[in-house]
């Protein structure tokens, strides 16, 4: 960690009982965790569903962080993080009794196609990319956190980041290029 | 991350992986990225990321609303709150008690003569014999 964490005086206040702490980690954090939620859920009801859940977590955790281990920030996309795969992962199970292809799942082409139309290309063609490639775009170029932060928020090294995001934009790149030809963008 | 000099390939490919923004690049890197971002090569590749980056910020999602906040805000820790809501009560009584009774003090220190200190009650002075009956 190069630099300190910049939200551990906001927690150590928290944990003190200020309130006016409470409601600036709120109006600090919500709009980013809801942000990342809905790119990864597409669905605005589920992604509030993931904030409130994710800020259980956090008020609980609040009172006795532990600075110097893990960024909060970072801490709390890893939280939303998994929140969502599990909607995501029990959305698969709902909508298909195939086996999924937990190593690099994408979703179905049915579900793909009413993204498109609901959503745009862009969100669309993010959709369709694999479950780690998607991730790393969303939290890099949507979260704007470091290279660093999303290594670790999905546990890859930095160099597996960097390849995941490359190859994630190559895809991007090539399919809304592909869509702009052909005047759907 | 690497000892190797930092190289146009190594450019092209923090482009590729974080887009045309070189903020978002590895601090470790920036320095040599900008000195790179300034040459023909450098600015095509720049302008080439920057336009996917452009395209994906077209991707918005709605902000939360005041109601989510609220609720969010309403799950606060409470004994967080209620412990500091405690403590500024504790404190209130603890400042009207001490004023209180300095202030009982030097009403007493004041009003009260220590000759008739001895025939006073809470209820006031009592005249001589008072306690007689008749």
């Amino acid at each position: 960690m190069d630099n300190p964490d910049p939200d551990v005086a906001l927690l150590s206040r928290l944990s003190r009982g200020d309130p006016t702490a409470a409601r600036l980690l709120v109006t600090g954090k919500l709009p980013r965790i809801v942000g990342l939620a809905n790119r990864m859920l597409r669905d605005t009801a589920e992604a509030e569903d993931v904030a409130q859940e994710a800020f259980v977590r956090v008020w609980r955790q609040a009172g006795s962080w532990q600075p110097g281990r893990a960024r909060f920030d970072t801490w709390l996309h890893t939280v939303v993080l998994n929140l969502c795969r599990d909607r995501l992962r029990r959305r698969r199970e709902i909508t298909s009794d195939a086996v999924v292809d937990l190593a690099d799942p994408a979703p179905d082409a049915e579900a793909t196609i009413v993204a498109a139309e609901r959503d745009g290309a862009v969100a669309a063609a993010i959709a369709a990319l694999p479950e780690r490639q998607r991730e790393a775009i969303l939290l890099v170029h949507y979260q704007d956190l470091t290279g660093a932060a999303a290594a670790e928020a999905l546990g890859v090294s930095v160099e597996a980041l960097e390849s995941l995001l490359a190859r994630g934009r190559r895809t991007l790149r090539a399919q809304l290029s592909q869509k702009g030809a052909n005047g759907d963008i | 991350m690497t000892s190797e000099p930092f190289s146009l390939e190594r450019f092209q490919a923090l482009a590729d992986a974080y887009g045309g923004v070189i903020a978002r690049w590895p601090s470790s890197e920036k320095d040599d990225a900008l000195r790179v971002s300034r040459t023909p090569e450098g600015r095509a590749i720049l302008a080439d990321a920057l336009a996917l980056d452009e395209t994906l910020d077209s991707w918005l999602v709605p902000a939360p609303n005041h109601a989510l906040a609220a609720c969010v805000l309403a799950g606060a820790p409470r004994t967080l709150i209620a412990r500091s809501v405690k403590l500024w009560w504790t404190a209130i009584g603890m400042t009207v008690a001490l004023s209180g009774a300095t202030a009982g003090i030097a009403a007493t220190t004041i009003l009260t003569p220590a000759s008739q200190a001895d025939s006073m009650t809470v209820f006031g002075d009592l005249p001589t014999g008072s306690d007689r009956n008749g």
